[in-house]
């Protein structure tokens, strides 16, 4: 299979979905087995200390299940999205 | 009794789990039914782990990421559905927090591994830690 394409159906929905809300997809070169690449979201979150931090999730060549590990993406672009939503309500009462 | 997917996720400190070696070692000591990541600022293993129980899902996922030099279990946040194990997440954190103390937790094999968690978390980890080493 070529490479930027995973070989596993359920985790390419799930790449799709992240992409198309923004995240970048970095595909992993050499010889490590075990992550296809890193997805990393486009928002600079407040880190708690003055700082800010972007969302990053590893993606698995071979995850046990990938139905799962699917879900798992997911959930990471779920709970950036609802931590992005606290924040503009913050701003909002703030304002 | 029947095994179910227990969904849940482990805060860690320590080395960095998206690193090449760190993310392979975690992988190869059983976490390849975990997604690794950071959420604002903060790693995590999100869970979705077959276990006869949920303190046996929490418990063998622990020594999982324990068994790895370098990464430290911090907390365990609940999973999808928070109602899920709350009373063992609890006196997991409060292990986790301090560990020469075991809580009471009802059920005996909830108790029994819970003592288990103390004893991995109360011995320091006897191996070195490759690049770390002073």
């Amino acid at each position: 299979m070529a490479r930027g394409i995973h070989p596993k159906k359920e985790v390419r929905e799930a790449i799709s979905e992240l992409r198309a809300a923004g995240w970048t997809i970095k595909v992993a070169t050499g010889g490590h087995s075990h992550r296809w690449g890193t997805a990393t979201c486009p928002h600079q979150h407040p880190d708690g200390s003055g700082g800010a931090t972007r969302c990053a999730q590893g993606i698995r060549s071979t995850p046990r299940n990938g139905g799962n590990h699917a879900k798992e993406l997911r959930r990471a672009l779920r709970s950036c999205e609802e931590r992005l939503t606290q924040s503009a309500r913050q701003e909002n009462r703030d304002a | 009794m029947p095994r179910a997917t227990y969904n849940f996720m482990l805060e860690t400190s320590g080395r960095d789990v998206l690193d090449d070696e760190v993310f392979d070692a975690l992988t190869e000591a059983g976490c390849d039914d975990a997604g690794v990541g950071r959420f604002l600022g903060v790693d995590r293993l999100d869970f979705d782990r077959e276990a006869r129980s949920y303190c046996e899902a929490v418990r063998s996922a622990i020594e999982d990421v324990h068994s790895v030099p370098g990464v430290s279990v911090t907390r365990v946040v609940p999973g999808e559905d928070p109602t899920v194990g709350a009373a063992f997440t609890a006196a997991v954190n409060a292990v986790l927090a301090s560990p020469q103390q075991c809580p009471d937790v009802p059920g005996g094999e909830e108790q029994a591994e819970l003592r288990r968690i103390q004893e991995m978390v109360a011995t320091p980890p006897s191996r070195s830690v490759p690049g770390l080493e002073i």
